[in-house]
C-alpha cells in the first residue's frame, strides 16, 4: 500500500514534469501545481461524463513518461538549483529548513486523518467516490443521504479518491497529498526568489514554515486534512503567475494564472469569491482585451463542468449565503463584534507569530508599486468579502468567527508573504 | 528600514520557534510512537474505547475505514454513515433516546451503550425533529399492557399514517411495510400479534407519516 501510494505520488509528480519540460520551463513547482489541478480537474469531467473511476484512469499521467525522459539532459535543471555564492548564513539557513520540513513532515504523518471536517466532509467524499467510482451516485444526488455540504467542490476529494483507488483506503497514508501541497509551497517560495537570492528564499521558506498556524489549529491545520492549504497553494499559484506575467509578458503564465483560478473555484467555495475579484482587477488594471479574454477563458473553461455538476447536487438553504443578502441591513449591529474578533485573531501570537504585523508593516511602510498594488488590492477585497460572509451567515456568528476565520487566513499567508518579499527584494 | 524589518522578522521567527518547540516534540514523539503500527491500530491508539465499541455494536465495519456503513434491510433502506465527528451526538440521545434512525424511521439500533467518554462522538447526519408532530393519546408512556393495546393519536394532517413497533434492537413491525395497511389515527393490535410478544417485554412504539416528515415521540409499554 505504502509503495502504491507512492507510486500515485510519483504519478503526479511526472505529469508535473510534463508541463516543466514543454511549458513552463523555469518554474518546476508552479508547473507541479498545475498539473495536480488539471489531474484532479481531468478526472471530474471523465467521472460526469460517465466513465468510472479506476486504477488505469489515476494512473494516466504515466503515459507521459516517454515525453518527460526524452532528452532529459536538455532540461532546465539549472532552474532548480541555487546559485554557486553561499556564505555561513546559507548552511545555518539550510540547515534551519532542513529540520522545520522534517518536523512538519513528522507533524503531518503522525496520524491518519481522523476528526473534523477533513475526516467528516473532505475524506467522507473522497470515499464515496472510491466506492461508488463516480459522483453521479445515490450517495451525492439523493437529497436523504447523509454528506455535509453536498456542493462543496471536490478537487481534494477526487485528488484522494484517486489515490485510494490506486492503493487502497487508508486514512494515514492519503496525508502523504497533503506533504506533497505543503512541498509544493515551499518549493514556489524557493524558485521564486533563487535567482535574486538564494539565502532570500531560504529565509522566506523559514518564515512560512514556522507560522504556528500550521502546526496549532485544530481546524485546518496541516495535519487536519482540510481543503484550506490546497487552496491557498492556488492562491499563491495565481500571484506568483501573474507577477510573472507582469513581468515578462508571456501569456503562458496568463493562462496558467486563469488555470489556478479555476482550481481555486473546484477546491473551495472561497474560491468562487477569490476569482472574479482577480479578473476584475485584471480588467481594471491591465486593459488589453485579449489578455483579458486569455484569462477569462482560461479560469471558466476548466471550471465550467463543476459548476455546472454543482446546480445538479441538493442544496443545503443555509449554505446559500447570497439569499441572505437582502436582509443584511438587520445584521449591521454585527460589524463591531466581527471586526474585534478578526484583529483579535489578527494578533493571535499563538496562530500568527507577528506575522500580520509584520506584513503590514512592510506592505503599508514600503508603499507598494504598481504591480504589488494590484494584489495588494486583491487580497484586501478578498478579506473584506470574507468578513462580508459572517455578516449575513445563518450560523452563530462569534463561534464561526472562531472557528473559520482563522481557516480564512490561512489561505491567504503564502500569498502575502509573497507579496511582502517582492516589494522587499524587487524595490 | 531594512533594520527594523529584519528585527520585527527576527522577533516572528523567535516567538513562532519558541511556540513550535513543544508541538514539535509532541508530534515527533507520536510519529516514532506509531511507526509499524496499521492505520487500524493507530485510530485504537487514539480513540480505544470508542473504537472498541464500534466494533462490537456495528455488524458491518470493513477494515480501514472509519466511517461505517449500516446497511439495513428492507426496501426503504437507505445509507447513512456514522463518523467518529466533532458534532455532539445529542441528536440521538434526545429523541428518540439510544436510537440511531434511519431517514425513514424504519431501523432503529440500540446504541445506549457507545457511550464515548471523550470528545470524540457520532455524528448521525439525518436530523431528527426534536418536537414531535402527532401527539399519541394511548397508551400512556411507560404503561404496562395487560391485553393487546389500542393505538390512539391526533393526526396532523389527513396523510396516511404507519405505526412502527420496535424492540431494544431493532423495529419488529411496520403496519404499511409489513402489513399493508394504512392507518389514520389508530391501530388496535391483533391478539395473535399480541400473543407472540414475550412477557414483561418492553416495547418501543411511534407513529410516522408515510407521505410527509410527521412523527409521534418515541414511546414505550410494557407487556405485563
Amino acid at each position: 500500500m505504502i509503495f502504491k501510494s507512492i507510486l500515485f505520488l510519483l504519478n503526479l509528480i511526472i505529469g508535473g514534469m510534463f508541463l516543466w519540460r514543454y511549458f513552463y520551463r523555469s518554474t518546476f513547482f508552479l508547473a507541479q501545481t498545475i498539473f495536480v489541478g488539471a489531474y484532479s480537474v481531468i478526472i471530474f469531467f471523465l467521472i460526469t461524463i460517465g466513465i468510472p473511476l479506476n486504477k488505469i484512469m489515476a494512473f494516466f499521467p504515466l503515459t507521459l513518461v516517454p515525453f518527460v525522459f526524452y532528452k532529459i539532459n536538455t532540461a532546465q535543471w539549472r532552474n532548480l538549483l541555487p546559485e554557486k555564492k553561499r556564505n555561513i548564513y546559507t548552511n545555518i539557513l539550510g540547515f534551519l529548513v532542513v529540520i522545520i520540513l522534517f518536523m512538519g513532515i513528522m507533524h503531518v504523518l503522525k496520524s491518519p486523518i481522523c476528526e473534523g471536517d477533513g475526516l467528516g466532509i473532505w475524506l467522507t467524499k473522497a470515499k464515496m467516490i472510491t466506492q461508488d467510482k463516480t459522483i453521479l451516485s445515490e450517495n451525492f444526488l439523493n437529497p436523504y443521504r447523509i454528506q455535509d455540504h453536498p456542493r462543496y467542490p471536490l478537487l481534494l476529494p477526487i485528488l484522494e479518491a484517486s489515490l485510494f483507488t490506486s492503493a487502497g483506503i487508508d486514512e494515514w497514508l492519503v496525508k502523504i497529498i497533503f506533504v506533497y501541497i505543503w512541498i509544493l509551497i515551499l518549493g514556489s517560495f524557493y524558485e521564486s526568489f533563487n535567482r535574486k537570492s538564494f539565502n532570500a528564499s531560504l529565509v522566506l521558506i523559514v518564515i512560512l514554515s514556522v507560522v504556528p498556524a500550521y502546526y496549532t489549529m485544530k481546524h485546518g491545520g496541516l495535519d487536519t486534512g482540510y481543503a484550506d492549504i490546497p487552496l491557498s497553494l492556488f492562491y499563491l499559484s495565481v500571484f506568483i503567475l501573474l507577477n510573472n506575467y507582469f513581468d515578462t509578458g508571456e501569456r503562458k503564465y496568463l493562462i496558467g494564472a486563469g488555470l489556478c483560478l479555476s482550481y481555486a473555484i473546484f477546491t473551495k467555495s472561497e474560491g468562487l469569491v477569490f476569482a472574479p475579484i482577480i479578473l476584475i482587477l485584471f480588467i481594471i488594471f491591465k486593459k488589453k482585451i485579449l489578455d483579458v479574454l486569455i484569462i477569462i477563458t482560461a479560469t471558466v473553461i476548466p471550471a465550467l463542468p463543476w459548476l455546472i455538476t454543482a446546480q445538479q447536487l441538493p442544496g443545503l438553504y443555509a449554505e446559500h449565503y447570497l439569499s441572505y443578502v437582502p436582509e443584511f441591513f438587520q445584521y449591521l449591529h454585527r460589524i463591531p463584534m466581527i471586526v474585534k474578533t478578526a484583529l483579535l485573531e489578527v494578533v493571535n501570537i499563538k496562530h500568527w507569530g507577528i506575522f500580520w504585523l509584520f506584513s503590514l508593516f512592510v506592505l503599508i511602510y514600503s508603499r507598494p508599486k504598481r504591480e504589488v498594488g494590484y494584489f495588494s488590492l486583491a487580497v484586501g477585497t478578498l478579506m473584506f468579502f470574507y468578513l462580508g460572509i459572517f455578516l449575513v451567515t445563518p450560523w452563530d456568528v462569534e463561534f464561526q468567527m472562531k472557528v473559520v476565520f482563522p481557516r480564512m487566513l490561512l489561505h491567504i499567508i503564502p500569498a502575502t508573504l509573497f507579496l511582502v518579499a517582492r516589494q522587499f527584494f524587487w524595490n | 528600514m531594512r533594520k527594523l524589518i529584519l528585527i520585527l522578522l527576527g522577533i516572528h521567527l523567535i516567538l513562532s520557534i519558541i511556540i513550535l518547540v513543544p508541538a514539535f516534540y509532541f508530534s515527533t514523539r507520536e510519529f516514532f510512537a506509531s511507526l509499524g503500527m496499521t492505520t487500524q491500530e493507530k485510530w485504537i491508539s487514539k480513540y480505544g474505547y470508542f473504537f472498541r465499541s464500534m466494533k462490537e455494536y456495528v455488524k458491518k465495519i470493513p477494515i480501514n475505514e472509519n466511517a461505517v456503513i449500516f446497511e439495513p434491510p428492507g426496501e426503504y433502506a437507505n445509507y447513512f454513515w456514522v463518523l467518529n465527528y466533532f458534532f455532539l451526538p445529542r441528536k440521538i440521545y434526545t429523541f428518540p433516546e439510544y436510537f440511531l434512525l434511519d431517514e425513514d424511521f424504519v431501523i432503529r439500533h440500540n446504541i445506549k451503550f457507545i457511550l464515548v467518554p471523550q470528545e470524540e462522538r457520532f455524528y448521525f447526519k439525518r436530523h431528527v425533529p426534536r418536537i414531535p408532530d402527532i401527539i399519541t393519546r394511548t397508551p400512556a408512556n411507560y404503561d404496562t399492557l395487560t391485553s393487546a393495546p389500542r393505538f390512539i393519536w391526533i393526526p396532523k394532517d389527513t396523510c396516511n399514517y404507519t405505526l412502527s413497533l420496535c424492540n431494544e434492537s431493532e423495529e419488529v413491525l411496520n403496519t404499511y411495510r409489513d402489513l399493508k395497511i394504512l392507518l389514520k389515527d389508530e391501530w388496535i393490535m391483533p391478539a395473535d400479534y399480541w400473543s407472540s410478544i414475550p412477557t414483561g417485554q418492553k416495547i418501543y412504539w411511534f407513529v410516522q407519516s408515510i407521505d410527509r416528515n410527521y412523527t409521534s415521540k418515541l414511546m414505550v409499554f410494557y407487556k405485563k
